[in-house]
């Protein structure tokens, strides 16, 4: 066959040209010498296929990483959340009892201001 | 002297080599049913081609002083038919169908194939078995 029957063969099929071949011979021979270049061959794809599994993990990984990192954030978020509305409640608590001590004040005219400052 | 007796004239001149490679294991390096796709590859070839003779491998021709004397993995069966430019352009499509159901069913991630001197592949990303 020419080049050119080949290369139409290949591109009809969709197939890739990965090389061409030593002359080996034909029969037993030819295919014992063929049967070592395709075992070759095959490693050198399954090496490029362990490679890429092995980019994907990482990638995986990294995934993983960071969506762990965010549910860390959205739990620190909720916690923090958690923390201002007991603060508010307590602070919202520590007016209501300043407003009694307040409201209790005239009651207790005539006694001596607990911080007047006087003296000093 | 004896006479010389007439060479038999071959019913058919084939001038293209087709090389098809059966493998012994699927891309993860485990087996797969090779005896199936040698009888598969014969019986194809046979009816598409009219003929191939199938190399069986050859256990322990392979020792691989590269890998410090490690058997290889893949010990692929060869199967070689003899065809013409014209019967493989009519039936590629035959052809490429039965190697991409070899690729697919055995979990390959390339098939390949030798045309004279030529070693092509059909390739078979991992992405299409996600995607399949």
């Amino acid at each position: 066959m020419t080049n050119a029957e080949i290369e139409k063969i290949a591109r009809l099929m969709g197939a890739k040209i990965a090389g061409e071949l030593p002359d080996v011979g034909h029969g037993a021979t030819g295919a014992t010498h063929l049967a070592r270049f395709y075992q070759l061959r095959m490693e050198e794809l399954r090496t490029q296929d362990q490679a890429k599994g092995s980019t994907d993990a990482n990638v995986s990984a990294t995934e993983t990483s960071k969506k762990r990192a965010g549910e860390e954030l959205a739990t620190a978020v909720a916690e923090a959340e958690n923390a201002v509305e007991k603060l508010n409640r307590a602070m919202a608590a520590a007016k209501r009892f300043l407003g009694l001590l307040a409201s209790e004040k005239p009651a207790a005219s005539g006694s001596t201001p607990v911080s007047s400052g006087a003296g000093r | 002297m004896a006479e010389t007796v007439p060479s038999p004239t071959p019913s058919k001149v084939e001038s293209a080599l087709l090389v098809l490679f059966l493998p012994s294991v699927n891309r993860a390096s485990e087996p797969v049913d090779q005896d199936l796709w040698v009888g598969r590859a014969l019986e194809f070839l046979g009816e598409t081609f009219g003929g191939a003779t199938a190399f069986p491998k050859g256990r322990g021709v392979w020792r691989d002083d590269a890998r410090g004397g490690s058997l290889v993995f893949d010990e692929p069966v060869v199967i070689q038919t003899y065809t013409n430019p014209k019967a493989l352009e009519d039936h590629h499509g035959d052809l490429l169908a039965f190697l991409v159901r070899l690729g697919r069913e055995t979990e390959q991630g390339a098939v390949g194939f030798v045309l004279d001197r030529v070693y092509m592949e059909i390739p078979f990303p991992i992405e299409d078995e996600k995607a399949s």
